[in-house]
C-alpha cells in the first residue's frame, strides 16, 4: 500500500490515543475534550444504548499525581448527587494503569462564552445564585471545590448549570466539615495529597491569596473565587455596576479572609437580596440609595399612585375651572 | 492531536536475536520495511542529501545493520528501539562520511562540514519528521496488510468505509458520513449513530494497529 496522506496518519494516529473498549461496555468515538489531566471522550454505554461522557487519563500521566486526582474527582462527583454536578455511572482503571470515570455526556456553553454572547446582566447573576447554591451543597459535604472559574461552570441546553471540574476539590476532615444533617460517604480523608508539599492547586486570578501561597483554605478560597467570578461577568455589561453588587463582589474577594463572606451560601443570600429588591448585608446604604431602592422595589405601586395623583388633580383641576 | 508512538514489539525484538533463519530473517525484513522511509527522510534532512543519494545510504546502512548483526545487540532494558535504531544511523552516516573526507549537497555541488550537520542535531523538527515518517509508514504496511485480509471477505464492505472514513485526505469536515457511506455501500445503519453493522469498521480502525507487526506484542504498535 502506498504512503498514507498527511491527513489520514493525522487521523489514525489520533485514534490511537482513544482507549480501547471499556470493560467491554464503553466505545470512545471522538474526543470532546483536553486538559492538563487527560481527556474527555464522548462515548457510547454499549449496555444501555446511550451517549456518555468518558474521562481518561492522560496516557504518560498513569502514575503520576493526576492518576490519583482522576480518582478522587470521581469519588468525590460520586458523593455529590446534585442537579448542578453531573453525575458519575462508572470508574474504574485500564489495563495500562490509567483511571477513568464515566458521567453523563453533556453538551453546554462554557459561563465565559455564555457571558459573552450577550446574556444579560440578571441572567448572569441568577447563574451565579445557581453556582453558589451548588458549591455551598458541596461544602455542606465537606468538599472544597478549590478551582472554581468560569472555565468550569457549563450552561447546560435546557439553562441548567453545571459545576464541573472537581479534580483538586479538598476534602475536609470530619471535624472540620461544616455541621449537616447528612452523613458523607466514606472516603479517604485526612492529609490532602495535591497539597503536601506546600504548593498551591488553583487557578491563578481565582485563587485565594491563602491558597496561592499554598496554605491551608477552607470554603472562604471558593467564595473567593466566586466573588472573582461575579466581578468578571459584571464587567461584561457597558452598564456601570450598582453599588451594592460592587460591594458584595468586594466583600467575597477581600485578601483577608476573615473578612470575607464566611460561606458561599451567605454570598449568595447577599445576592438574592439584590435581585429581590433587598438591602445586602455587604452594603451600608445612604438615605438616598434607601431611598432609590425603596422605589426600585415598589415601582409599579408607586407609578400606579403617582399615575391615581395625577388623574385626580386633573379632574380636580377640571372641575376647578 | 497525536498520539505518542508504542514501542517496538519485544518479540520482534526476540526474534532479531533468534538463531532461527526464518524468524530472524522476517523480523529484519519488517524493521527494514517499517524504517525505510523515515531513515531516508531523516538522512535527507540532516545530512541535507538528495532523496537519491538518501535512498542509496539508506540501502547501504540496513544492509550493513544487517550483515553485521547490529540490531542483534538491542537491549530492550536500556531503552527503547526507536532511539536505539537513530543512533545506529547517526554513527553509520558520520563513518560514512568521514571516510569520505566530506559531505556531499546537492549532488557533491557543494559540501557541508561535520560541525554544520551536529548543530541540526539540535534541531527539534529532525526527530519531529522521523516520528511522522515512521508512523506513516507502520500505519501504511498495517492498512495493506488489513486491506488484503479484508478483500474478498465478508468484511470487505467494513474496509471500504474504513479506506473512505478514515484514510483519505480530506479534512474532518469535508468528510462523508458513516450515514452515507452506509447508503453508498449497502450497509444497514442506525440513523444518528455509528451504525451496529459498522461497529466492524471501528474494529478495522484499530486493526491497524495489529496489522502487518502482529508477530508479538511490541514489534510495532500497539495501544
Amino acid at each position: 500500500m502506498s504512503a498514507l496522506p498527511d491527513e489520514a496518519v493525522r487521523r489514525l494516529r489520533s485514534q490511537l490515543a482513544l482507549p480501547p473498549l471499556i470493560d467491554g461496555r464503553y466505545a470512545p468515538q471522538e474526543i470532546v475534550g483536553r486538559g492538563g489531566m487527560g481527556e474527555v471522550h464522548r462515548a457510547t454505554d454499549e449496555r444501555l444504548g446511550r451517549t456518555v461522557a468518558l474521562k481518561v487519563l492522560a496516557a504518560d500521566a498513569a502514575a503520576s499525581t493526576l492518576a490519583e486526582r482522576l480518582r478522587r474527582e470521581s469519588r468525590v462527583l460520586a458523593r455529590l448527587e446534585h442537579p448542578g454536578i453531573v453525575p458519575v455511572h462508572d470508574a474504574g482503571v485500564l489495563e495500562d494503569g490509567r483511571a477513568w470515570y464515566v458521567m453523563r455526556f453533556v453538551e453546554g456553553t462554557r459561563l465565559d462564552d455564555h457571558a459573552r454572547s450577550g446574556a444579560g446582566r440578571g441572567e448572569l447573576l441568577r447563574i451565579v445564585l445557581r453556582i453558589a447554591e451548588t458549591v455551598a451543597f458541596a461544602h455542606e459535604r465537606g468538599i472544597i471545590h478549590r478551582d472554581l472559574k468560569p472555565g468550569n461552570v457549563m450552561i447546560g441546553p435546557f439553562g441548567e448549570v453545571l459545576v464541573l471540574d472537581w479534580g483538586v476539590a479538598k476534602v475536609l476532615a470530619e471535624e472540620d466539615a461544616p455541621r449537616s444533617g447528612v452523613a458523607p460517604a466514606p472516603m479517604p480523608r485526612g492529609s490532602d495529597p495535591l497539597t503536601a508539599d506546600g504548593t498551591a492547586v488553583g487557578t491563578p486570578g481565582y485563587m485565594a491569596p491563602e491558597q496561592a501561597r499554598g496554605l491551608e483554605v477552607d470554603q472562604r478560597a471558593d467564595v473567593h473565587a466566586l466573588g472573582v467570578i461575579l466581578r468578571e461577568l459584571l464587567a461584561e455589561s457597558p452598564d456601570p455596576v450598582p453599588k451594592p453588587l460592587v460591594s458584595i463582589v468586594t466583600r467575597a474577594t477581600e485578601p483577608d479572609a476573615p473578612r470575607r463572606y464566611r460561606t458561599v451560601a451567605e454570598l449568595g443570600a447577599d445576592l438574592r437580596r439584590w435581585l429581590d429588591g433587598e438591602a445586602v448585608l455587604a452594603h451600608r446604604e445612604g438615605l438616598a440609595e434607601r431611598l432609590w431602592r425603596f422605589v426600585r422595589r415598589h415601582q409599579t405601586a408607586i407609578l400606579l399612585l403617582l399615575a391615581y395623583a395625577v388623574i385626580r388633580t386633573v379632574i380636580l383641576l377640571w372641575r376647578g375651572i | 492531536m497525536t498520539a505518542p508512538l508504542p514501542e517496538t514489539r519485544d518479540t520482534l525484538v526476540a526474534a532479531l536475536a533468534s538463531t532461527g533463519d526464518e524468524a530472524r530473517g522476517r523480523a529484519l525484513d519488517l524493521i527494514a520495511r517499517a524504517y525505510h522511509a523515515p531513515v531516508v527522510a531523516l538522512l535527507a534532512r540532516r545530512w541535507q542529501l538528495e532523496r537519491a543519494d538518501a535512498e542509496d545510504l539508506a540501502q547501504g546502512f540496513f544492509a550493513q545493520a544487517i550483515e553485521k548483526d547490529w540490531f542483534t545487540r538491542y537491549d530492550a532494558a536500556r531503552g527503547r528501539f526507536r532511539p536505539f535504531l537513530r543512533s545506529c544511523l547517526d554513527d553509520f552516516a558520520r563513518s560514512e562520511f568521514r571516510d569520505a573526507g566530506r559531505l556531499k549537497r546537492g549532488g557533491g555541488a557543494a559540501h557541508v562540514a561535520l560541525t554544520e550537520v551536529e548543530v541540526a542535531d539540535a534541531d527539534p523538527g529532525i526527530e519531529r519528521l522521523f516520528e511522522q515518517e515512521w508512523a506513516r509508514s507502520v500505519l501504511s504496511l498495517a492498512s495493506g496488510r488489513l486491506r488484503d485480509e479484508c478483500t474478498g471477505t465478508a468484511r470487505e464492505p467494513a474496509w471500504r468505509i474504513f479506506e473512505r472514513y478514515d484514510l483519505t485526505d480530506v479534512p474532518d469536515d469535508r468528510r462523508p458520513t458513516y450515514a452515507m457511506l452506509a447508503a453508498e455501500l449497502g450497509v444497514p445503519a442506525t440513523p444518528g449513530d455509528e451504525p451496529p453493522r459498522l461497529g466492524a469498521a471501528s474494529h478495522a480502525r484499530s486493526r491497524p494497529l495489529d496489522g502487518p507487526l502482529a508477530h508479538g506484542r511490541r514489534d510495532g504498535v500497539s495501544r
